[in-house]
């Protein structure tokens, strides 16, 4: 009799193997620069990956804070038919909504400069947090629009109505019922996609400042993110050297010992954007959102 | 016009009044109580600065820099102080060169200049606009009819799969990367180059055509598609003639498939697309302008802001994005405009 | 003719769906198919007709793969020369396209025309003026949405008829035909699949839970009868479905049993002036063909409100609760008195699940399907429902197998069609209220949990609660209630000429 050799391997969704992908391209890449980057780069790059991964923890809690706040005072006052209330929420949103991220960015991150500059605010820890604050209030509006389009479509079934005629208080109906017992995967790929973007803006808007902004503010006085690693001369140079390969196609493997710091920092941010992409596409075809 | 309409403006209208105002005040916060100050003096970086034969743009000199000051003192990051002596350096430059002209910053120094420069990103800005559109409802299109072609055989899969995740990277790739890499081959300055990676780049392309998709996909869940499946409407997904479905009409603008299943998904998909071009109009500035800055193009709306925010002219850096976000609201009417056309329509209005 | 019989398994996962070794349907017949609302129906004839989407479930049918099923002759003859109404009309119609385009599109472009088979489903021309509208949510109407639909079915069969296509094997299957019609338009409709069908003989199912269709058959068309095979789907203790014979007689000598329930005259606990507008319509109240100032609520009788769908009569019961803002509104409602100046606030602080209640009238939307059935109670935050005993005993009398933890434990979207409406109606009466609505309470519920319906109403009644009606089913409930107490709703249509600043200040 033949052994039956093929193993039994459980299952997983989409989106969970596509985690196991991103932990993995991550895992390969920190043991790459581990045997080939040296020291005080390595320590720079990764330190720039958690940072940059903080930040974006920072600015997603604050999004969903921000987000529950503003929807439950717009639905609360509606269902409690106070009108003034109501609007002023939505203007308040509606602010938000109609300034695009870079303007509203760019004005944090004046901000936070200035804050910086007159010594208000000191400590990486402070700066970092500004940063996540900054870039979570940029977004924060699209949480609030998931959670309010999900108040709407229970508004449009009986559902709303007959849970408070029959005498369901209303912060349970919306918190528990709605939010919670309803709304979890639309939240959590909402996180996932805003993981994404704060990525991206931070990446972008740091390695703007770095590349451009003043010499008032030096970035010697801003921790390390992917951003301003990227904007580094040596980084740079990195990023250009894979032109090389136009003209040298044979200088490929050099790029991964003598141009590792500039790569690492792309790939890190490239991968993630792509990977937490195909996270939330997955998610959201597992769960018909 | 219609009630709806002049809601939408008045709420435009706050909105815009709010925002101005904020930026107003700010500005002129920044205009009595701000006085931007020279960088702080190192007397170390007077003493390297002062040093003639050093040239601050070469690379070669600045890592050597970096690296005796990296063997002189453990705590000092020597490739920070060498980057913001360089940025000292240049910025004394370019101080001397556009200091006549920048007395009063870009607005309110020269006001023509400032909308000219406006109505050029404006032009730019529309283009890639729309091109991205399209560009996302035909991807977003073709990935629809490739899915219920379901042709991939699964020895090409692992392949394709490849290829997709590669192209995925560099679709997600923020463009001022592409950028340098390209650099060797096409000058980084280029307004060509630029429009190009508006609409590859940053994930942009990508990330709405699968909200295309996803619109499409979700339509085709519908009861409405069913009902037409029921009455026999062509559900051949095979490309050609028959099905109707030719590439000049996945290629073409209206994409139009009459007698089609695809006649019904797109005609609701689009209408409801619409709702998201007015997100995709905010990350196309925010884009672009965050490429003028990373590319250095020089006299282009994106870089001129950044200027101001160098020189300390926050009062022009917050007129300059009170432009931008002008051209945002102007987008957004627009749309609201399209939409309340549609509304009349289909919801019987007219 | 051999009857056309299926075996199916379907399932998502590992979950399984829907199990059934002998759904039977006769050939050149036509078949009516019972069941409570969630056990199968809809999908067993979408599956076997060939409309379920292979990507979604894992369907086996005569033990065939669902794609390999799909390839079959049977299949393509059923896509290619049937046609299958499905319910719910409101998401059936494409909002993008106009009724006309879409009633003459694919199979149904024909040279055929069909204004009569309109005229004859409206009793009217006023089809006329829906033709080129686009379809939305309340415009045209549900009812009108439903005619429209069945219409395309019968311009199918009279384009087959054309062909001489229309066989014994050509099935039609219409799920829930009457879900939106008032009686005569239901009448209007049979009457016109029946003169086509005594031309051609095609098979008919009709999947729907209006057993009042059978007293309309023995009544109208009695020569029918051997044409004719009653079917209802039930589920076995294991889980599997079993399509059974349905003996109309039981139902006809049940109804023929129904007597007045309730007092005739109680103590009046609501009072709802005529003349309330809401939405843009005067309401009022007619006893008999005679105006009434009021319509009022008693304690322990049973007021049943009729008029034909789409006039308001869910308006009306959104009024009583303070869900709709009324003009000229004055109610009393349980000692307390609104008018238009009262808000939601107030209605929430003395009435919402203190002195009234409502079950609304789809508890697939009204209870929250994520919850379990403890959950349901246990968000009412009220001290005599706090333990699962005590909801338990709550919940008891109205189910017929013994209750326990388990079934407090699952989730509401498990439970069949009929569960969720008893645990509905349960919830609405929670807080002992003195006035109850009930809307539509018999939607998709089978006969056994008709006649249980019945008996809760009773006791209900007996504890004087003050009960107000809304139901279509005018011959379940016309026996049920006292003549004096079934009240006619009329609503007058008002700012026509404004119609559209209206709708755009409200939308």
């Amino acid at each position: 009799m033949t052994p039956n050799l093929k193993m039994k391997i459980p299952s997983l969704s989409n989106d969970t193997k596509w985690i196991l992908i991103w932990l993995a391209g991550i895992s390969v890449l920190l043991v790459w620069d581990l045997v080939f980057l040296n020291k005080p780069a390595l320590v720079r790059v990764w330190l720039g990956f958690g940072n940059t991964l903080l930040v974006s923890a920072i600015s997603l809690t604050t999004a969903l804070l921000l987000s529950f706040t503003v929807s439950s005072w717009i639905t609360l006052s509606r269902w409690n038919e106070r009108p003034k209330l109501a609007r002023t929420g939505e203007l308040f949103l509606n602010i938000f909504r109609s300034v695009p991220q870079i303007i509203g960015l760019l004005t944090g991150f004046l901000i936070l400069t200035l804050l910086v500059t007159a010594e208000i605010m000191t400590g990486k820890t402070a700066i970092l947090t500004g940063f996540g604050v900054t870039v979570g209030v940029v977004i924060f509006y699209e949480f609030s629009d998931m959670l309010l389009e999900r108040v709407a479509w229970f508004e449009q079934t009986d559902f709303v109505s007959a849970s408070r005629t029959a005498g369901v208080p209303d912060t349970h109906l919306l918190f528990i019922e709605i939010w919670m017992r309803n709304s979890l995967p639309h939240l959590i790929n909402k996180l996932i996609s805003g993981f994404g973007a704060t990525i991206f803006l931070l990446c972008s808007i740091d390695f703007v400042l770095s590349v451009g902004l003043s010499s008032s503010v030096s970035p010697i006085n801003f921790p390390p993110t992917l951003g301003s690693m990227l904007a580094q001369i040596d980084s740079k140079q990195d990023i250009l050297s894979i032109g090389i390969l136009f003209t040298d196609p044979f200088y490929f493997p050099s790029l991964f010992t003598r141009h590792l710091q500039g790569l690492s920092v792309a790939f890190l941010i490239v991968f993630t954007l792509a990977c937490s992409f195909k996270i939330g596409n997955a998610f959201t075809r597992r769960h018909r959102l | 016009m219609g009630q709806i309409m002049k809601s939408i403006l008045f709420n435009h209208l706050v909105v815009f009044l709010i925002i101005a105002g904020l930026f107003t005040g700010l500005g002129l916060v920044s205009v009595f109580l701000y006085h931007p100050e020279k960088a702080e003096s190192n007397p170390e970086m007077t003493k390297w600065l002062q040093d003639s034969t050093i040239n601050w743009q070469d690379p070669l000199h600045q890592a050597l820099i970096a690296d005796v000051l990296d063997l002189k003192s453990v705590e000092q990051d020597g490739e920070a102080f060498v980057r913001s002596a360089a940025r000292l350096k240049s910025d004394e430059t370019a101080k001397t060169l556009e200091q006549l002209r920048h007395q009063k910053g870009l607005v309110f120094g020269d006001f023509p200049d400032f909308l000219l420069k406006l109505l050029g990103f404006s032009f730019i800005f529309g283009l890639v606009l729309f091109i991205l559109v399209w560009g996302s409802q035909t991807l977003g299109l073709y990935r629809f009819i490739r899915s219920k072609q379901g042709k991939r055989t699964s020895g090409k899969q692992f392949w394709h799969s490849v290829y997709s995740f590669f192209g995925l990277l560099i679709l997600f790739s923020p463009g001022y990367l592409i950028a340098y890499m390209l650099k060797p081959l096409i000058p980084s300055d280029s307004i060509i180059l630029m429009i190009s990676l508006g609409l590859i780049t940053n994930g942009a392309l990508i990330v709405y055509s699968q909200k295309f998709l996803n619109l499409m996909n979700q339509e085709m869940d519908k009861g409405y598609v069913l009902a037409a499946r029921i009455r026999n409407v062509n559900e051949n997904f095979e490309n050609g003639h028959q099905s109707n479905l030719t590439w000049k009409a996945i290629l073409g603008f209206h994409k139009h498939f009459p007698g089609h299943i695809l006649h019904h998904i797109l005609l609701n998909a689009k209408r409801q697309y619409w709702n998201t071009v007015r997100e995709l109009a905010a990350f196309t500035i925010t884009s672009l302008i965050i490429l003028e800055m990373a590319l250095n193009i020089q006299g282009r709306y994106g870089y001129e802001l950044l200027r101001q925010v160098l020189y300390g002219n926050y009062a022009d850096v917050l007129a300059m994005m009170l432009g931008l976000f002008l051209i945002v609201k102007l987008t957004e009417v627009a749309i609201d405009f399209h939409i309340y056309k549609q509304k009349l329509k289909f919801e019987n209005w007219k | 003719m051999k009857p056309l019989t299926f075996s199916a398994d379907i399932s998502v996962g590992s979950h399984s769906i829907l199990s059934i070794t002998d759904f039977s349907i006769e050939q050149g017949k036509i078949n009516v198919l019972f069941g409570e609302s969630g056990i199968g129906k809809t999908l067993i004839s979408k599956s076997i007709f060939g409309l379920t989407d292979p990507d979604k479930l894992s369907i086996e049918i005569n033990s065939l793969g669902y794609q390999d099923y799909l390839k079959t002759e049977q299949v393509e003859a059923f896509r290619k020369n049937g046609f299958f109404v499905l319910q719910e009309p409101s998401s059936q119609f494409n909002p993008s396209l106009t009724i006309q385009e879409q009633l003459n599109e694919a199979d149904l472009n024909s040279d055929l025309t069909e204004a009569d088979i309109l005229s004859g489903l409206w009793q009217s021309d006023q089809w006329k003026s829906l033709l080129p509208l686009y379809p939305q949510s309340f415009r045209p109407s549900g009812g009108e949405k439903q005619r429209f639909l069945l219409a395309m079915a019968l311009k199918k069969m009279d384009n087959l008829a054309n062909q001489n296509q229309l066989k014994p094997e050509t099935l039609f299957i219409f799920d829930e035909p009457s879900g939106s019609l008032d009686n005569g338009f239901r009448n209007a409709f049979l009457e016109q699949l029946i003169s086509r069908y005594q031309q051609n003989r095609f098979t008919v199912l009709v999947i729907t839970h209006d057993y009042t269709i059978i007293p309309w058959f023995k009544n109208h068309k009695s020569e029918l009868t051997s044409n004719l095979s009653w079917l209802e789907l039930t589920k076995t203790d294991s889980g599997e479905l079993q399509c059974n014979p349905f003996f109309p007689d039981e139902f006809i000598s049940w109804q023929k049993k129904l007597s007045p329930m309730g007092l005739i005259k109680g103590v009046a606990v609501a009072d709802l002036n005529s003349g309330v507008i809401c939405h843009g319509r005067q309401l009022s109240f007619q006893s008999g063909t005679k105006p009434i100032e009021s319509l009022k609520l008693k304690s322990g009788t049973l007021t049943y409100l009729k008029a034909p769908s789409g006039v308001g009569k869910t308006t009306v019961a959104r009024l009583l609760l303070g869900l709709y803002h009324g003009e000229n509104l004055q109610l009393s409602i349980c000692g307390y008195e609104f008018t238009s100046l009262n808000t939601q606030v107030d209605w929430k602080k003395l009435i919402w699940g203190k002195k009234a209640g409502m079950a609304f009238q789809l508890a697939d939307e009204a209870l929250n399907p994520v919850s379990t059935v403890k959950q349901v109670f246990t968000a009412l935050k009220n001290p005599k429902l706090k333990t699962n005993d005590q909801i338990l005993d709550f919940l008891q009398p109205v189910f017929l197998k013994k209750l326990d933890e388990a079934f407090l434990s699952g989730q509401v979207k498990y439970l069949s069609g009929g569960q969720k409406q008893r645990l509905n109606l349960m919830r609405s009466i929670a807080s002992e209220p003195e006035v109850l609505i009930l809307d539509e309470p018999l939607n998709g519920v089978d006969f056994r949990t008709i006649k249980m319906f019945t008996g809760i109403l009773e006791k209900l009644l007996q504890n004087g609660t003050a009960i107000l009606l809304i139901s279509h089913n005018e011959e379940i409930f016309d026996k049920l209630s006292f003549k004096e107490n079934q009240i006619q709703l009329k609503a007058d249509e008002l700012l026509k000429e404004n119609a559209f600043t209206t709708e755009e200040t409200e939308s």
